[in-house]
């Protein structure tokens, strides 16, 4: 992507329907591959998983791993599993107001992932089966912002309203069900009887709830509220601090008790995002016991300036590879300015180096114009 | 994406012409609004009800004995980290305090659960 005295004319499209974070000028891809990844057992193991098992109860979990490694006779092939602890348990007192803020322990609970993956990396001549283990935090998950908390206010006495219509459509025979209901009960002679009326009664409630959610009123309520809420996103600001790691290993025929650590790595971002400024700092370590040649420790941060029309920002990534031998420390800059010409379209200009500057093409001079049809364009996407 | 329908109903011991209080809470950090419905009238629409007294103060008739109130509660699902819902009825004033919990889940975001809950006072 890095042609030396080149303007390109880059128009993008952002869909109106997509997440906000999809619309905003972001790092470029060297910057980002440095940030804290979603999930670090994908990274190490080097796979980029088409399907993700995501279990979202302890009895989901338990089938994926029994399913997989047949009932833990043998190591569990070609699966990419990701969970997280806390939310693998129902919470009926969390609401989202009192997550809007957290604290330490609660940050960390609430965002942490395990991730695991196993993958096939040898020959069919000579099977190896690759496997690796990850995790993900955030010490630190900032605050809901308060356009969110509004939009959500703004959600919710929608969801008032839909609840009403719901009500008001059913009110006349529910008040006949009910009568029925009351009277039964009187009439039982047993709890069994009793419960019996009960289920007869939610039956045909349910039963009554079904067809007003297929009715036309029900169904154009539900579409104009995701037309009001269709750009909403739940946006966390102030500071934010992720950590994560994970190792991978390799085992030759697949047997467990051979599986050595083949790579592992630690990563650790952190950012603030102000009204005006932002900024964020990535640190990355990988190293391989195969091939240390390319262990490597990343350092870079970004720092984001925006105001109404224009927003400047500036990155640097330094890195530094460990073992005896190995290449000379690299670092790589670079400049963005964006510039909104009218509502929606923005000039962006890219100026730097890239890391080895006697290469060609380590120039970097990039213009581009972007549209945004909708949504904020400039914002630090910390998530 | 069809709406998840929860129908349910919770037997509540009151005391005589006695007032109890009904709080409604959304819980894994979804979104939601309830509205509740007493004798045909709505006494209780709004995001968040908490302490809504049944009967309301003006009633002349203050006895629940055999009467049902009932809450209409839809829930969207705002938790991308959790596709876990519920709702909690929680009674107080009775003969002891009760919290009712329904939950569903909502594979999807976005997805919306209708919670129809009626309260029995005996």
């Amino acid at each position: 992507m890095t042609h030396t005295n080149v303007w390109r004319l880059v128009v993008v499209l952002g869909a109106a329907a997509g997440p906000l974070a999809a619309q905003t000028p972001d790092a470029g891809p060297a910057f980002n591959g440095l940030r804290t990844p979603v999930s670090p057992a994908f990274v190490l193991l080097g796979i980029a998983p088409t399907v993700v098992e995501r279990p979202n109860t302890p009895a989901d979990l338990a089938f994926s791993v029994l399913n997989r490694s047949a009932a833990f006779t043998s190591l569990p092939r070609d699966i990419a599993l990701e969970l997280s602890p806390y939310w693998l348990v129902k919470h009926p007192t969390l609401t989202w107001t009192a997550d809007t803020v957290r604290g330490l322990s609660t940050s960390l609970s609430r965002t942490m992932t395990l991730s695991f993956a196993t993958a096939e990396l040898g020959t069919s001549t000579r099977p190896v089966t690759g496997l690796s283990v990850g995790f993900r935090a955030a010490p630190f998950s900032g605050r809901l912002s308060h356009q969110s908390i509004t939009r959500l206010h703004e959600l919710e006495a929608q969801l008032g309203n839909l609840s009403s219509l719901v009500d008001s459509l059913t009110a006349v025979d529910v008040a006949r069900l009910d009568s029925i209901l009351i009277r039964e009960r009187r009439a039982a002679t047993s709890d069994a009887e009793r419960q019996a009326a009960q289920n007869r009664h939610a039956a045909a409630v349910a039963e009554l709830t079904r067809t007003v959610t297929e009715s036309e009123a029900y169904t154009t309520a539900v579409a104009d509220m995701k037309e009001t809420f269709k750009d909403l996103a739940l946006i966390r600001e102030g500071f934010v601090l992720e950590v994560a790691g994970g190792a991978a290993m390799q085992a030759p025929g697949g047997a467990a008790d051979s599986a050595k650590l083949a790579r592992w790595g630690a990563w650790i971002t952190a950012g603030y995002e102000g009204k005006s400024l932002s900024f964020v700092v990535v640190n990355r370590f990988l190293a391989s016991s195969v091939d240390s040649s390319f262990d490597a420790l990343d350092l870079g941060m970004r720092l984001i300036y925006t105001t109404g029309r224009y927003a400047l920002s500036a990155e640097g990534s330094f890195r530094s590879f460990t073992d005896r031998g190995a290449p000379a420390n690299e670092y790589r800059f670079a400049a963005l300015v964006d510039f909104e010409l009218q509502k929606g379209l923005w000039v962006t200009g890219t100026f730097g180096r890239d890391y080895s500057a006697s290469a060609p093409g380590s120039l970097l001079a990039q213009i581009g114009v972007s549209m945004n049809v909708a949504g904020e364009r400039i914002k630090l996407p910390l998530h | 994406m069809a709406a998840v329908i929860v129908a349910k109903s919770a037997v509540y011991e009151v005391k005589p012409s006695a007032s109890v209080t009904l709080s409604i809470t959304i819980g894994d950090g979804q979104a939601g609004g309830s509205v509740v419905r007493f004798k045909g009238a709505k006494i209780g629409p709004g995001p968040a009800i908490q302490s809504l007294r049944i009967p309301q103060a003006g009633d002349a008739d203050q006895d629940l004995k055999d009467k049902t109130v009932s809450c209409t509660t839809t829930v969207e699902r705002i938790n991308s980290a959790s596709s876990h819902s519920s709702v909690t009825y929680s009674l107080r004033g009775g003969g002891q305090d009760s919290d009712f919990t329904f939950d569903a889940t909502l594979p999807e975001m976005g997805q919306l659960a209708e919670y129809r809950t009626t309260i029995i006072f005996e």
